[in-house]
């Protein structure tokens, strides 16, 4: 048989690649967390995960894997391990981190705007509204908004997100225009890509203000806490028909503005608990594509009321788990519905790109990601640290619209102080963790709860719940492949 | 209710001292943990609230011991791979490999066009 012509001698001879030598290894930098008590979840600094029996685990590390072994090619290809001269792993390493942190060179792209702190409804887990007949004790003034449209157009960002906030923002509709038209005029020179989002409770929702929202491409963000008798029971107000009046509101915005064009919220009470599937069956007959299980928050309000402490975060995980078994199971029935935290994690642990959540990234996204500006002019690091000023706590105020330049709030030492508290990668624990390329850190939370901005860890419901959706989310795609192929199409 | 101490020594050779206080660190909602170190062993002394806690405690804490030890076996070894993949992530210049992305291709600093044989 004649020899095949030598087309490039630049390339080694397939015999080369026959017998695979066992040749020294290095560690590239990876963290590891027990996934159960027979497995674990190694992740390199890029988010990529891979999972191991504890017996494989040990031979990586005392470089003892033997080639052979499936696991060998894909912790090369993942990069946590390297056996050769080339520094691709490396470059594609640095690129994949410089694009995992790249929410860090855009800066502040999300600004609040509360117009108004008044509401009408008394939601007991509520952090901030008022029942209020004075207009002017709680509703920003069109100067502050104007400081605020100045200010927010200082950022760098590309892209600026708008949205306005409360109490009932509807109910200072007045302002809202007048913040949007002159964001327009002021974006014509700024050329900036511009987004609105008005978070209501629909109440006051009318003609008027739906032509003004398709006019201006506006969309809607409001509270469906679930079935009607769960939702009046968390959602309080004169005539016990908050239900109704959100289900009117969808309604006339899908009919007016679109189908995509209201998302829902919801906020687990220890009344939800029990209704989880209920709560889910809500969501997929009004047509939802997507609901975000939420715990309670405990700032404000729902502290002052006892009701952030009627649940443990342990219940609340039980809860999720049941949710995510349920919605998987709407999945495989052909209804496409995903949970919002677990596409954010999911889009963390399966791609190389930032997702912009705030509480999930290190450092955190407070005053880097998102800026609170409140009727009053005061400026805050974070809607939560807004919340947490309404019960008389003042920490993540940076500053007020009619006093400090952007530049004196971004620079300031309380502001630089908070950020340097937010880094996972320094914290004790955080730093060793094999969840930290998915996690980040909630100061507000720690604060509130633990009276400090990192937090003891070890007693942390912040990383008790995160650490539980995370090992959830891990062994779904890991050991039932039909859960796994619907929770990579939530991405 | 009287609290329960247990003492647990681990040989400083085996084990860094550093790895030790993490587990301890990480294990600290369930028992409190003093550390004292006495001719290179070290010494935990950890009090729980019951006997079953401490029989419960002490294999955590030696389990979490063990993984401890392995991240540190980790970090010391890729820690200055870490270091550097952070400052090339951050750094507008190539750090890993200048000359291959500052030469003129046309002379092929790399060697890309040499064949390996005659490498």
């Amino acid at each position: 048989m004649p020899l095949l012509p030598i087309l490039n001698d630049r390339f080694t001879p397939e015999m080369q690649y026959r017998f695979r030598r066992s040749t020294a290894y290095s560690l590239l930098p990876f963290r590891f967390i027990r996934l159960d008590p027979d497995r674990y979840v190694l992740t390199n600094f890029v988010g990529e995960y891979i999972v191991l029996p504890e017996p494989r685990l040990q031979e990586l590390i005392r470089h003892q894997l033997p080639q052979n072994v499936p696991e060998y090619d894909d912790l090369k290809s993942k990069h946590f391990l390297l056996d050769g001269d080339s520094t691709v792993a490396l470059d594609l390493l640095s690129v994949k981190y410089r694009t995992k942190q790249a929410f860090l060179s855009n800066f502040t792209g999300l600004f609040l705007f509360v117009v108004s702190l008044r509401c009408d409804h008394s939601c007991p887990y509520c952090q901030v509204s008022r029942q209020s007949a004075d207009k002017n004790a709680f509703d920003m003034s069109l100067a502050s908004a104007e400081k605020a449209i100045d200010f927010m157009f200082q950022s760098p960002s590309p892209t600026l997100k708008v949205e306005f906030q409360g109490g009932e923002p509807l109910l200072n509709f007045e302002l809202i225009q007048a913040i949007v038209e002159r964001v327009n005029v002021r974006n014509q020179h700024e050329g900036r890509q511009i987004q609105y989002v008005i978070t209501s409770n629909l109440v006051y929702l009318t003609d008027e203000i739906l032509e003004f929202a398709k006019l201006h491409d506006i969309v809607f963000s409001t509270s469906l806490d679930g079935p009607e008798g769960l939702h009046n029971r968390n959602r309080p107000r004169p005539g016990a028909n908050s239900y109704q009046l959100a289900i009117d509101g969808i309604r006339r915005i899908r009919e007016t503005l679109g189908m995509d064009r209201v998302a829902a919220l919801m906020t687990t009470t220890e009344a939800s608990l029990p209704q989880v599937r209920e709560i889910i069956d809500e969501y997929v007959a009004l047509g939802f594509d997507s609901i975000f299980l939420r715990p309670l928050s405990p700032y404000g309000f729902a502290v002052k009321t006892g009701m952030a402490g009627r649940y443990q975060t342990e219940q609340w995980l039980e809860f999720y788990r049941q949710g995510l078994a349920h919605l998987l199971e709407w999945n495989r029935r052909g209804v496409l519905i995903r949970e919002e935290y677990a596409s954010l994690i999911l889009r963390k642990m399966l791609t190389p790109y930032p997702t912009g959540y705030v509480d999930l990234q290190s450092p955190a996204g407070i005053g880097i990601s998102v800026l609170a500006f409140n009727y009053n002019g005061d400026i805050y690091a974070s809607d939560e640290g807004r919340m947490l000023a309404e019960t008389g706590d003042q920490t993540f105020r940076l500053g007020n619209l009619h006093e400090h330049s952007f530049e004196e709030v971004l620079s300031s030492e309380r502001f630089v102080d908070i950020i340097r508290a937010t880094m996972t990668e320094a914290m004790p624990m955080c730093s060793d963790c094999g969840f930290l390329p998915y996690c980040g850190s909630d100061p507000v939370y720690h604060h509130a709860t633990q009276g400090d901005l990192v937090g003891l860890k070890p007693v942390s419901g912040f990383c008790q719940k995160n650490m539980g959706v995370f090992r959830q989310l891990i062994r779904l795609l890991e050991d039932d492949p039909s859960a796994a192929a619907t929770l990579r199409s939530w991405i | 209710m009287d609290s329960l101490k247990t003492t647990l020594t681990f040989d400083l050779f085996c084990y860094r001292l550093t790895a030790i206080q993490k587990a301890c660190y990480r294990l600290s909602d369930l028992a409190t943990f003093d550390i004292e170190v006495v001719d290179g062993r070290c010494h935990v002394h950890l009090i729980t609230a019951t006997p079953e806690e401490s029989v419960r405690v002490t294999a955590l804490l030696r389990r979490e011991t063990l993984d401890q030890e392995l991240r540190e076996v980790v970090a010391a070894e890729t820690g200055r791979v870490r270091d550097l993949l952070l400052a090339q992530a951050f750094s507008p210049l190539s750090l890993l490999d200048r000359t291959g992305e500052t030469a003129d291709f046309r002379e092929d600093p790399l060697g890309i066009g040499t064949p390996d044989r005659i490498k």
